[in-house]
């Protein structure tokens, strides 16, 4: 692997999501601590409209525009605005699939579930992400095409997602985790640019392979809550008949797979409106092969 | 003559009532107290001569004592009177007054979305237009209502201006114009139905249901520290919760309070569940505000069936003063909220505790004299309404008895 000279680091993909839009501000303002020696960051807000409104998007969800249909579209009249930005972000990091994009792009989220921290890659295959001293889950069903901002950069996905934090709310702890984990994994590029050796590894990592919905009433509201049992449990085990949902009028729904799984995202506010009370997935262990510097 | 009153004194303690008698008789005499059943309360034998007398009535559930006092004499000619009638009235209003007769309430409604993404309430009001069994009870009419559908539609906390703040009479009376706010629109057609506030026409008591993303456990909202009925209401709920702590939040203050949905009701009260995200729906947080609805319901039943409720003292945290963030000349936040502040709500703020963190690390610590009881500590919504947190001080409110007046 060449070494990593271009690193973009962005807050503020969805504008309601307070700890990577304070961040971010935070450097705009203030460099200095992103900076090292052998590869320059670049900080910046992902869609200030949303930001300044603080909801998570304005025309359609940012993090969703990143496919070639939308990036290779012509200019019209009355697009989105996220369709817009996101062609200005592929030119200024991207192209995304070029030899000019960016080597790296970190993406702060932030989550209502109880998720703690966890570094978001596509698979497993991405080398340097999988290097990176953090909890790690793999995102990418097979087939599917990247849709994420940080797709634009060669690198494949860095996100970081921090969690629970109610959406328009900054705490304090989650600021401080998420600015720690940022050094920590700039250090990481850091090494890796100066020669360091990592050596292969096993790592344990969980992998998504479908979601969850809610159950609906015909009209299409939602019938039932998260259990309480199921609440705050994500990336423990979901055995089969394990309560999952409790309706209003108090009767359990159980969880009808034949396989332990491990849910996350359970009860994000934002996936309500896809109906998804949590996303399913499978703990792994990967061999990871060594990395060093060409 | 036989005797002189000289005087009667009464003091009033939570209680009881401390009377003081003294007299003067020419001849032995028995001085009886008795209550309007004619059981003998207290007795006084004595002879001639000045007397003084005291004795504590202790007043509980058999409130509304008349009170005759007979005196008579000890020889064989036996007699009995009546003290005058103006100490005998003054008696009897230091007793009775214990007492408040409350019309019954028969008018009720549950209000859930009046801030669109505070969902317990929503889906909780759904749920009840769908099936209502559960908020029945006898002698009541109980509604469940969506204040503001189009923000639930939408999911947020209002289209225009937050509903929770327009309930007063400036828009409440506005002429309606193209361009007046939804919320304003909806203020009105709200206070058509459910008021007009202030009349007598008016629903006699509303719960509005909401959340908050600070840890503000099962919090009770009272508007009217001289309300007794809701006092009452608010003291039969936290007993019926306890050892579940359920603050109760006054926010009565000349410059602070504000125009609630709820307001239009003669009682309302204000139910804020938390902590729980905005957009996001707990089994834990809902149930809890269903059990809060529950007691509500089940006092109100109680109260109209003719049970008297004796006087209570709670212990409630008064809004002092609300505490902006730290800004920077461009009005930006420059400090969050400390993280041995966050989540401590309702809990001793003392001078020199932590408060705000800057981003560049530097503790910002509380100035003040007395120590104060925080709430709303990093609440989503208040990011726009410049509050960081509320300042509270702990009081304790009495209410006066209170039994339906037809019973």
């Amino acid at each position: 692997m060449t070494s990593e000279d271009c690193v973009a680091v962005c807050g503020g993909t969805h504008g309601n999501e307070m700890s990577g839009i304070y961040l971010a501000k935070h450097w705009l303002r203030d460099p200095m601590e992103l900076q090292r020696s052998s590869f320059a960051v670049t900080p910046f807000l992902g869609n200030p409209r949303a930001i300044e409104k603080c909801v998570r998007y304005v025309g359609q969800d940012l993090n969703r525009t990143f496919t070639t249909e939308f990036l290779s579209s012509t200019e019209v009249e009355d697009e989105p605005y996220e369709v817009v930005l996101a062609r200005e972000i592929n030119q200024t990091y991207g192209p995304k699939g070029s030899a000019q994009a960016f080597d790296f792009m970190f993406d702060l989220h932030n989550t209502t579930a109880s998720m703690g921290t966890y570094l978001i890659v596509d698979s497993e295959e991405s080398l340097l992400p999988m290097h990176i001293p953090c909890p790690i889950y793999l995102y990418k069903l097979p087939g599917e095409e990247t849709y994420s901002i940080n797709s634009v950069a060669k690198a494949g996905l860095g996100r970081e997602q921090l969690g629970p934090q109610p959406q328009q709310v900054v705490r304090a702890d989650l600021f401080s985790q998420m600015r720690d984990i940022i050094a920590c994994a700039l250090d990481f590029i850091e090494l890796f640019n100066k020669g360091t050796v990592f050596p292969a590894f096993e790592i344990e990592a969980y992998k998504i392979t479908g979601r969850m919905d809610y159950p609906c009433y015909p009209d299409g509201e939602i019938s039932a809550m998260v259990h309480p049992k199921l609440q705050d449990k994500d990336f423990l085990p979901l055995n089969p008949r394990d309560p999952i949902f409790q309706t209003f009028s108090g009767e359990e729904i159980l969880y009808e797979g034949n396989t332990t799984i491990y849910p996350a995202f359970i009860n994000e506010a934002a996936y309500y409106k896809k109906k998804v009370a949590f996303v399913k997935m499978e703990k792994h262990t990967f061999s990871i092969p060594g990395l060093q510097r060409d | 003559m036989d005797y002189i009153i000289v005087s009667i004194l009464t003091q009033k303690n939570e209680n009881s009532l401390n009377v003081s008698f003294s007299f003067m008789t020419t001849s032995s005499l028995e001085l009886v107290l008795r209550n309007q059943e004619l059981n003998i309360l207290w007795k006084l034998t004595c002879f001639k001569g000045i007397k003084e007398a005291s004795t504590a009535l202790v007043l509980n559930s058999c409130l509304e004592m008349h009170c005759i006092f007979s005196i008579k004499a000890l020889s064989l000619r036996q007699t009995s009177c009546m003290l005058n009638e103006q100490s005998l009235n003054q008696l009897n209003r230091m007793t009775s007054c214990y007492v408040v007769h409350e019309a019954p309430v028969r008018r009720v409604a549950i209000f859930g979305g009046t801030h669109g993404n505070e969902l317990s309430g929503v889906f909780l009001v759904k749920h009840w237009q769908e099936n209502g069994d559960e908020i029945q009870r006898t002698g009541l009419e109980v509604r469940p209502f969506i204040t503001n559908p189009r923000a639930v539609k939408k999911c947020t906390r209002y289209i225009d201006c937050d509903l929770n703040r327009v309930f007063d009479p400036d828009n409440l009376g506005r002429q309606i114009t193209e361009d007046i706010p939804y919320e304003v629109r909806r203020a009105q057609e709200i206070n058509h139905v459910f008021g007009p506030k202030n009349s007598n026409d008016a629903y006699d008591l509303i719960f509005d249901l909401h959340n908050t993303t600070s840890n503000m456990g099962g919090t009770l909202i009272l508007e009217n520290s001289r309300n007794n009925f809701t006092i009452q209401m608010f003291n039969y709920i936290k007993n019926a919760l306890a050892p579940e702590c359920c603050p109760v939040f006054l926010i009565e203050h000349p410059n602070l309070k504000y125009a609630t949905t709820r307001s239009i009701a003669k009682h309302p009260v204000g139910v804020e569940v938390g902590p729980q995200p905005q957009g996001v729906l707990r089994a834990d947080i809902l149930d809890k505000m269903r059990k809060i609805i529950k007691h509500g319901l089940d006092f109100v039943h109680i109260f109209n069936e003719g049970k008297e409720f004796p006087p209570c003292t709670i212990e409630i945290y008064k809004i002092m003063e609300k505490v902006d963030y730290p800004r920077n000349k461009n009005g930006e936040i420059t400090a969050v909220i400390h993280p041995s502040l966050q989540d401590q709500d309702w809990q001793p703020l003392n001078n020199g505790d932590p408060i705000f963190l800057t981003v560049d690390g530097e503790t910002i610590n509380y100035e003040g004299d007395c120590t104060v009881y925080p709430t709303f500590v990093n609440e989503a919504a208040y990011y726009e309404k410049k509050q960081a947190f509320v300042k509270t001080v702990k009081v304790k409110l009495t209410a006066k008895g209170i039994r339906s007046s037809l019973s």
